[in-house]
């Protein structure tokens, strides 16, 4: 008996599966227009990024404007198109403003009298285009750039005549070269009396910071003497109408969002019992509340964003994040939650494959890759990937996702491997027990995690041998204290979390047990089937330590399998991922029933 | 609650033969006036030689003065195109009934359809009324349906130079009626979902092809055809499955009102054509709604996956509903049963025809009572024809019973309904009006005591009881029943207990059955199951008396539950 059936997914769909699975979706940033008649949204065309404008009175209008800078930049003609927007929103019922991500180009370096390399004292060269289109699409142009702040010192001014002068008409009249900086560009919003005249702070070049008055119409700049107030950023959420924060989102096993604000609370419970047991996020909001945008996610969906109608109390879907995944097409992904028996709140996203190979399906828990970490997304590719595959896929919140509660901290300071391994055991203890009709196959259970997570991945192979019977790894910190020391240390401070979602002191105190919660140094501890994956020279600390760990399986007669991830993967690039989803089907193919049946007696790590 | 329903579409619908609506049998006057649409009269045996014909098949009885040949084709259509409709609509979720239909083809010249004293009638009554004699409109339907209580009636014109069988087919009005006498009352998503359905569905190329959905309009439609990331606003399933006080209580602005109406059918289409997995979850779902309000948790079970995704399901699905048509292949359907036509007895004419001229008199009572008085002598003729001739067939008696309480002589009842009670007769509405007829005579008696001897009420609650036992269940008999129970000096036992919360599951969404049902549970002790009928019925719509007579039962209730305590 094999976990698969090998071949039956042909290499060609498996490839063409991936690719979907794995394609960017449709649309991230949205804005509503402030009289809810157009929405405008990124979305990426032909690998370039565009924004999409929609109509939703009149949806065949839809228009489709290229993220492109329509100026080259000083020195440099040649530049890659923006990937990403910083700012997406409508100034009026017709004008769209966004700004690419701002790009940071130093200049090289220059060189001293005797030939030393010293810092440029010029730029950097800032690219931080806010351009605007009208809803037609004609229109569109770059309003205004850093480089419309260029600044000269304020010595090189000597007359009059220069204070009147652009720092390249300067140059030019002094026929010698003049230092140059340009600050950073902040949108602070738009003029509540006239939402074509757009704010913006510029901070850093020689100057104070100081806020300028953009009008969108003609591209003119004056300044603007008022103190005008900093949007924040998340997680807090502004009103761009009332110039004020109204929400914020919070983070959790469930993203949500406090609403200060009574109506878009009032909306945010009308939203979450149309959708119920999904995620429902609002978006942007017209100006008087009757057309809200939000996206919903969840469940075996990718997502889809809708315009809520609220006179009608019609929602609206104007768009599927990603339609080529129809949830017909999908495993079936259902959201768990319940109390351990210590009381610990355990949470996490059960996959079960729509196709099982087998019957009963076997189990791939997957760990979350940091500590706290992040909840586990709704919907997750990958999930589908070993679904696909015939897998049942838990994948698993730490217990402390929303917060590290205070009763954990001890056993977690004592043991963090264990607490989380003991909590995959319970989780699919209980989904066994709540799930009778769905059994999966308790003889193949295998486990998966990148980052800690790997690393948890294998700490369960030797920590619970007879319950996880394979363990996949991806980039995984075999050897903890080397690993938080090298990623912690910034060349000045230690970082409290490492730089790798570890909160470095719950691991590291003065009664560490480095060697306990050593995957290496317990190599003779791991007598079930490994593959490791790693992106090599990503981080030296777990480059080091897979190939220990390599040489010592290897001494102990069980070499463990490895692949080498392609550069790509950290990316997410479709192709870069057939191959290793390819590796870890032949891996579980291959191991895991001959191991199973060699199993025998095994004695648990203490 | 009325007793009859009557349409004047057709239960049958022809593709060919240019059939119209109705047939103008009065000369038109005023424009302005609405026509009133009669039913047709048949033409006296006496005053042709077409013989009647007689087919009783498929809980049909078919009467017909077609020839032999046609009527075959036409019974035989008839029984292909019910069997078609179980495909969509399973048997048990259509009515039921176990006294057959009634179907009489004519193809008799349809000028003779109104008889001349009808005619005279009308314009005396134009006279009289100061308008020309010209001056009523009238118009006959020369296709149409009457429902009763426990049984409908359909009379069918064909003209048989062209009529061709293929093209016959089954109306969604038909279907309608079908699902509505279905009990307990189904939701009105699968009604109105249905019938959207077969309204754009063909019988006649294929064998089940449905067309390409509606949504909205076509323009919209073809827009989504066309593109299928074009917006579409679709109802969360909670909306879309809510119970009639929900939906009361939702936005009814129009837009929203036309995407319920065509989501509705988009939601049964889904669910049929998906696969069969995906239609056994319907008729579960659906019977499971037919009880009561339902539940994410309730469609979870029913479907694998929940409100939401049925949302993204449906969405998804819409473009290729809208694109297409879809053929429906009904696998092997189960031989048709065999029929034979044969030359109807007199005791056969008298019957059903006398059923069908029988049902027509409520119909002209309501719509134009001056031409009441021929319909109902029309009905007696046929009727006491074979009555006279010795025939005592109960079903015969039982609709001469009820023709009389049809004619306003209910005093002249009971001489017919007292033996077909008797005789056994399956006609539940024979039981119930001979059982309120006894019970409006012991009322009559003299001041209403507070509770009666079992004796007395013996004679009505028995005969209710007895047409329990015969479909479809009636809720009057259960509304009766209470009624008796409530003053009946003597508790109901277990069985009868049974039966009166029988009638509350059954009848659970309507609240003028299940008021009488809880006040008789309330006043033989039984609190807590008064109070739960009650509570199943909240929020459905009835009349002021009736919600009246809720709210005073629960506050007793309260009080009682109160002291208690």
């Amino acid at each position: 008996m094999s976990f698969f059936v090998t071949g039956l997914l042909p290499a060609a769909s498996f490839d063409a599966r991936v690719e979907t699975l794995f394609r960017p979706p449709l649309g991230e940033m949205m804005a509503i227009s402030p009289d809810g008649q157009r929405v405008a949204y990124t979305s990426p065309a032909d690998g370039k990024l565009a924004i999409v404008i929609m109509n939703i009175e009149h949806p065949d209008r839809k228009r489709t404007v290229p993220v492109e800078t329509d100026r080259p930049a000083t020195g440099e003609e040649e530049q890659p198109p923006p990937v990403q927007l910083r700012f997406l929103r409508w100034a009026t019922a017709d004008r769209l403003v966004y700004a690419p991500v701002e790009r940071v180009l130093p200049l090289p370096a220059g060189t001293d009298p005797t030939g030393r390399s010293v810092p440029n004292p010029d730029g950097p060269t800032i690219l931080s285009p806010i351009m605007a289109v009208d809803a037609d699409g004609k229109q569109r142009g770059t309003v205004v750039d850093a480089r419309n702040f260029q600044e000269t010192p304020a010595d090189a001014r000597r007359s009059l005549a220069d204070l009147l002068r652009t720092p390249r008409q300067l140059e030019v009249t002094r026929h010698e070269p003049i230092h140059w900086r340009m600050p950073h560009l902040d949108i602070l919003g738009f003029h509540p009396r006239d939402r074509d005249q757009l704010i913006i702070g510029t901070r850093g070049a020689y100057s104070i910071p100081l806020q300028h008055l953009v009008d969108l119409r003609v591209g003119s700049i004056k300044e603007f003497g008022d103190a005008w107030p900093v949007p924040p950023g998340e997680p807090q959420i502004f009103d761009w109408f009332r110039l004020k924060v109204v929400g914020e989102r919070q983070a959790g096993v469930h993203p949500a969002t406090h609403w200060r604000d009574e109506d878009l609370a009032r909306v945010q419970r009308e939203l979450a019992a149309k959708f119920p047991r999904r995620i429902v996020e609002i978006l942007d909001w017209s100006d008087t509340h009757a057309r809200v945008l939000f996206r919903v996610t969840g469940g075996s969906d990718p997502g889809r964003v809708f315009v809520f109608q609220r006179l009608e109390d019609l929602v609206l879907e104007i768009l599927h994040l990603a339609p080529w995944l129809t949830a017909a097409k999908l495993n079936p992904t259902r959201w768990f939650e319940f109390d351990a028996a210590d009381g610990g709140r355990l949470s996490g996203y059960l996959t079960w494959p729509a196709k099982p190979r087998l019957n009963p399906p076997p189990l791939l828990v997957v760990f979350p890759s940091g500590f706290p970490g992040r909840a586990q997304p709704a919907f997750d590719s990958e999930a589908q990937v070993f679904a696909d595959l015939g897998f049942a896929v838990a994948r698993l919140n730490h217990r402390s996702v929303g917060g590290v509660n205070a009763k954990d901290v001890p056993a977690l300071r004592a043991a963090v491997d264990r607490v989380s391994v003991d909590d995959a055991r319970a989780v699919i203890e209980w989904i066994a027990a709540r799930n009778p009709a769905r059994p999966f196959d308790h003889q193949r259970v295998a486990t998966l995690g990148r980052g800690f997570g790997g690393y948890l991945a294998l700490r369960a192979l030797q920590l619970q041998p007879m319950v996880f019977r394979g363990g996949i790894a991806f980039d995984a910190p075999l050897d903890l204290q080397p690993w938080l020391r090298a990623q912690g240390t910034d060349g000045v401070t230690r970082s409290t979390t490492a730089g790798c979602d570890i909160p470095v002191a719950l691991i590291e105190h003065e009664g560490t047990d480095w060697i306990k919660l050593s995957v290496l140094d317990q190599a003779a501890a791991l007598t079930n089937p490994v593959l490791l994956l790693v992106e090599p020279t990503r981080n030296p600390a777990i480059d080091l330590a897979t190939d220990e760990l390599r040489a010592r399986l290897s001494r102990l007669g069980r070499p463990p399998d490895h692949f080498e991830l392609e550069p790509g993967w950290s990316t997410a690039r479709p192709k870069s991922r057939v191959g290793a989803y390819r590796k870890i089907e032949e891996f579980l193919n291959r191991h895991l029933p001959s191991y199973a049946g060699k199993l025998g007696p095994v004695t648990e790590v203490p | 609650m009325n007793r009859f329903t009557a349409s004047i579409s057709l239960g049958l619908a022809l593709h060919a033969g240019g059939l119209s609506p109705a047939v103008q049998a009065a000369a038109t006057g005023a424009a302005s006036t609405p026509a009133v649409v009669l039913p047709p009269m048949l033409v006296e045996e006496s005053k042709t030689s077409v013989p009647w014909l007689y087919v009783s098949v498929g809980g049909t009885e078919f009467l017909s003065r077609c020839s032999e040949s046609i009527t075959g084709e036409f019974v035989g259509a008839w029984l292909e195109k019910m069997q078609f409709m179980r495909v969509l609509a399973p048997e048990n979720f259509l009515a039921r009934a176990d006294v057959p239909a009634v179907c009489v083809l004519y193809a008799q010249d349809l000028d003779q359809t109104l008889s001349a004293e009808i005619q005279q009638e009308l314009q005396a009554a134009a006279v009289r009324q100061g308008e020309a004699p010209d001056g009523a409109r009238v118009n006959l339907a020369p296709n149409m349906r009457l429902g009763d209580r426990d049984m409908h009636a359909t009379i069918v014109y064909i003209d048989e130079s062209t009529f061709d069988g293929s093209n016959l087919n089954i109306s969604a009005s038909h279907v309608r009626y079908l699902l509505l006498g279905r009990v307990p009352d189904l939701p009105t998503w699968l009604v109105d979902g249905l019938e959207r359905i077969w309204a754009g569905a063909d019988f006649v190329l294929a064998p089940i092809t449905l067309g390409p959905l509606v949504w909205q309009n076509q323009s919209e439609s073809d827009a989504l055809a066309s593109d299928r990331t074009h917006l579409r606003a679709l109802l969360p399933a909670s909306e879309l499955f809510a119970a009639e006080p929900a939906r009361a209580m939702q936005n009814q602005h129009p837009r929203r009102r036309q995407i319920l109406a065509a989501q509705q059918e988009l939601f049964v289409r889904w669910a049929i054509v998906s696969s069969s997995a995906t239609r056994e979850a319907l008729w579960k779902f659906a019977a499971r709604a037919a009880e009561g309000p339902v539940t994410e948790e309730i469609f979870e079970a029913c479907f694998g996956f929940d409100f939401s995704e049925l949302r993204d399901r449906l969405s998804d699905y819409l473009p290729r509903a809208v694109e297409g048509t879809k053929h429906i292949y009904p696998g092997t359907l189960p031989d048709l049963p065999r029929f034979k036509v044969e030359r109807a007895t007199p005791q056969q004419i008298a019957r059903v025809r006398g059923e069908w001229e029988r049902l027509a008199i409520w119909h002209v009572q309501r719509r134009l009572p001056q031409a009441r008085e021929p319909y109902i002598a029309q009905a007696r003729r046929t009727l006491r024809r074979a009555y006279s001739a010795g025939d005592r067939d109960p079903r015969l008696l039982a609709i001469m019973g009820l023709c009389e309480i049809d004619a306003g002589n209910p005093a002249g009842a009971p001489e017919f309904l007292e033996p077909a009670v008797a005789g056994g007769v399956v006609r539940p509405n024979a039981y119930y009006e001979l059982a309120r007829l006894r019970f409006a005579d012991l009322q009559r008696g003299g001041p209403e005591p507070r509770r009666r001897p079992w004796t007395e009420l013996a004679p009505i609650i028995q005969p209710l009881q007895r047409a329990l036992l015969q479909a479809p269940p009636l809720p009057e008999i259960f509304v009766l029943l209470a009624e008796a129970w409530t003053r009946c000096e003597v508790a109901p036992s277990a069985a009868e207990f049974a039966e009166l919360e029988l009638g509350a599951r059954l009848f659970a969404q309507r609240p003028t059955v299940a008021w009488p049902i809880a006040l008789v549970l309330a006043r033989h002790g039984k609190k807590t199951e008064a109070t739960a009928v009650l509570d199943a019925c909240d929020g459905h719509a009835t009349d002021e008396k009736t919600q009246a007579g809720i709210t005073r039962l629960r506050a007793e209730l309260s009080a009682l539950s109160r002291s208690a305590r």
